[in-house]
């Protein structure tokens, strides 16, 4: 979990397509990202939360 | 929903047009962030009612987050400048401004979808990222 968030932590600080497609396959994994970003503290603004979560409900192409 | 952003965006739009750069460089945040919210809205009820490809909504979805990170480092230059005793860093803003113009640019060529209809629903909100691009160079301008 400590790693996990270690690596994640950085990334999501920034919105860039790599961080998205991480979030997607950790989804995929059956990781509950939202609860881990939750336990991490990190404050994200609310336009970055809500686009981050619809991108990752877009289905793939 | 359109009313509901839009009249508040060009009240703070038309305030940010008539005051010194301080004031500018505080009513553009709320300004953008209004606009990103707006577009944001915009795309998932148009994503939700199946209007716009999966295509065109990871591209508009991936060209707003690009504006809206652009948007974050605007804040925290903001931020800084605020509380600098010393004088700040134009050069920096002029490339953060630089930024959020041309992530605006290419979210609002990303609004060019398909569906006429879908279209036409994002016509307001380009309208209002454009708004937005239009401050961000005046601002741009007023910086020696």
């Amino acid at each position: 979990m400590l790693a996990l968030l270690t690596i994640l932590i950085p990334m999501l600080t920034t919105a860039t397509p790599t961080v998205i497609s991480v979030i997607q396959q950790l989804r995929v994994q059956g990781v509950d990202v939202d609860a881990l970003i939750a336990q991490s503290g990190i404050q994200f603004s609310d336009n970055e939360r809500v686009l981050l979560a619809h991108l990752a409900s877009i289905p793939p192409a | 929903m359109k009313r509901k952003i839009a009249v508040p965006l060009l009240l703070i739009i038309l305030l940010a047009a008539c005051s010194d750069l301080d004031t500018r460089l505080a009513k553009f945040s709320g300004a953008l962030s209004t606009a990103i919210g707006g577009a944001a809205t915009a795309v998932i009820e148009l994503s939700q009612t199946g209007v716009i490809t999966p295509e065109e909504d990871r591209a508009i979805t991936t060209a707003l987050l690009n504006l809206n990170t652009a948007g974050t480092n605007y804040n925290n230059w903001l931020a800084a400048y605020r509380a600098a005793k010393t004088k700040p860093d134009m050069t920096q803003l002029k490339a953060i401004l630089g930024a959020i113009n041309l992530s605006g640019t290419d979210l609002v060529k990303a609004f060019n979808v398909k569906n006429p209809a879908a279209q036409q629903k994002l016509l307001l909100t380009a309208q209002l990222i454009n708004l937005s691009i239009k401050l961000s160079t005046e601002i741009i301008s007023t910086i020696k």
